[in-house]
């Protein structure tokens, strides 16, 4: 699948991948499913599936044709396919090479989540913040689920 | 004496295929054992023809064949919990976002190009009976519907599934996933957060979407399907609810481009387009949430008038969803699931 095309970038569009304290958070991974035309044993053209995780890592090979840029929101992909799929998703900018400065504000974001988690997981532990949306339940929902939510 | 099969006890699960033609094992990672909730299963679909013919007898000896096995094979209905409603709905779409740090991790997956994740389906029936294992694989979620409300009130989706191998004998050591042990999404989850352009409307009681791929098989040179033919499919959302007075200014918005249309008005020329959304949230950290930006809200639902005995006045709102500068849907999960679906 990887045709080793220029190097193409693609940023995770803002309205997506916020936490509860509207931070954008870093790609972890990216599963996408690539269409590839296929001939069939008949000599019918068809599309055959792959799925494709991208995952985190420093930089492109020969054999890694997609990564995400840890700590970042951006997807570099060097394939037709897997840019194609990216933008019709809806998901996904095309943006220009991205410059040390626009990866260390990706950075920084990122750590900003990550306090912003820590934060309220500190507020949790305490019994400071209850989850909010839970007390919004009618009580019969809330006390049925305390189970659940233990086992998830 | 003869002994029934023991059909409430067994399971059904779905894997990813890590490429079609390629069965998933029964220990893939991928695996999620579905909470079956009806009675539908699936099939083998191993249908036969006859071809008649002259041989002097009044009694007709059809010469039978197979005609195909596979293809259209049915549909099961599992209950959507946390862990595999959106795993599904991410399988049937093709596209999965993964972000964050920690938990919760969301699950970001938009409806765009790309095509459904191949699956190999095993479902197994009975324990001293049996036990009846078979495989369905080389398959994909053709078409997901979403059901949820006041008259169905546990998340589920059902879900018709397009295959090329039916009906296999599976193996007999069964799957390793194990169901997740969390409660299924419930109705009341989500009080206050059914919204028509992102106005919340309590008087709706239940929604439908149906995601169809409207995929089809191709038979080749054997009874079996030689391939898929990708379809055009398209997505459709309901809103149940009832006429009342913060819904009919919707409704009249709908016929007649106003919600407070003046004496004399007509219905518009213009189609109507809504934003229908719903939020369903067990937790902080763990919530489901169905976006369909732009839905063409059909007038010839929408039917207001007196009624001999009163009552309610139930109204479907709802139709196609469209694509409008953003995707048809986009649904976002916070769970505690750290890998994309997709694998």
């Amino acid at each position: 699948m990887p045709d080793n095309t220029e190097s193409r970038f693609f940023e995770l569009a803002a309205d997506h991948g916020r936490d509860h304290a509207d931070n954008p958070e870093p790609i972890q991974e990216v599963g996408v499913s690539i269409a590839v035309p296929t001939m069939t044993k008949g000599g019918e053209l068809t599309e055959v599936s792959h799925g494709l995780i991208i995952g985190r890592a420093d930089k492109l090979s020969k054999q890694l044709f997609a990564r995400v840029i840890p700590d970042t929101r951006i997807v570099e992909t060097s394939s037709h396919e897997v840019a194609a799929a990216l933008l019709s998703c809806g998901q996904y900018v095309e943006i220009d090479p991205p410059t040390k400065a626009v990866i260390a504000d990706h950075e920084k974001a990122t750590r900003a989540h990550v306090d912003a988690m820590a934060k309220r997981d500190k507020q949790v532990e305490a019994g400071n913040e209850p989850a909010p949306d839970a007390t919004d339940l009618p009580a019969v929902i809330a006390d049925s689920n305390l189970t659940s939510e233990e086992q998830s | 004496m003869s002994t029934g099969i023991e059909t409430g006890t067994g399971g059904l699960w779905c894997a990813n295929q890590a490429a079609l033609g390629t069965q998933a094992a029964t220990s893939a990672t991928s695996t999620l054992r579905l909470r079956k909730a009806t009675d539908d299963t699936l099939k083998s679909n191993k249908t036969h023809g006859r071809e008649p013919y002259v041989d002097g007898a009044a009694y007709d000896s059809s010469t039978p064949y197979v005609e195909t096995v596979g293809g259209d094979v049915g549909q099961f209905v599992f209950q959507a919990q946390i862990e595999t409603g959106a795993a599904i709905i991410a399988r049937h779409v093709g596209v999965d976002t993964v972000t964050g740090a920690s938990d919760p991790w969301t699950h970001t997956i938009s409806t765009g190009t790309t095509n459904p994740v191949y699956q190999t389906i095993r479902e197994k029936t009975g324990v001293a009976v049996g036990p009846y294992r078979a495989v369905w694989w080389d398959a994909i979620h053709n078409k997901l519907t979403w059901n949820i409300g006041q008259s169905q009130m546990v998340g589920h989706i059902t879900s018709a599934i397009q295959c090329l191998k039916a009906a296999e004998i599976g193996s007999v050591t069964d799957p390793v996933a194990t169901d997740s042990g969390t409660d299924p999404w419930r109705w009341g989850e989500s009080a206050g957060a059914m919204t028509i352009a992102t106005v919340a409307f309590p008087e709706i009681d239940g929604e439908t979407i149906e995601m169809d791929r409207a995929w089809t098989s191709h038979d080749g040179d054997a009874i079996e399907p030689a391939f898929f033919v990708p379809g055009r499919g398209a997505i459709t959302r309901t809103f149940s609810g009832a006429v009342t007075d913060t819904m009919l200014p919707q409704l009249l918005l709908a016929l007649y481009g106003s919600s407070t249309p003046s004496a004399g008005t007509r219905p518009v020329s213009q189609p109507s387009f809504l934003a229908l959304k719903s939020v369903y949230t067990r937790s902080a950290t763990r919530t489901l949430t169905l976006d369909t930006p732009k839905v063409e809200v059909k007038p010839d639902d929408i039917l207001i008038g007196t009624r001999p005995q009163g009552g309610l006045i139930p109204i479907a709102f709802g139709g196609q969803a469209l694509a409008g500068g953003s995707p048809m849907m986009t649904i976002t999960a916070l769970t505690g699931q750290s890998t994309s679906y997709i694998t």
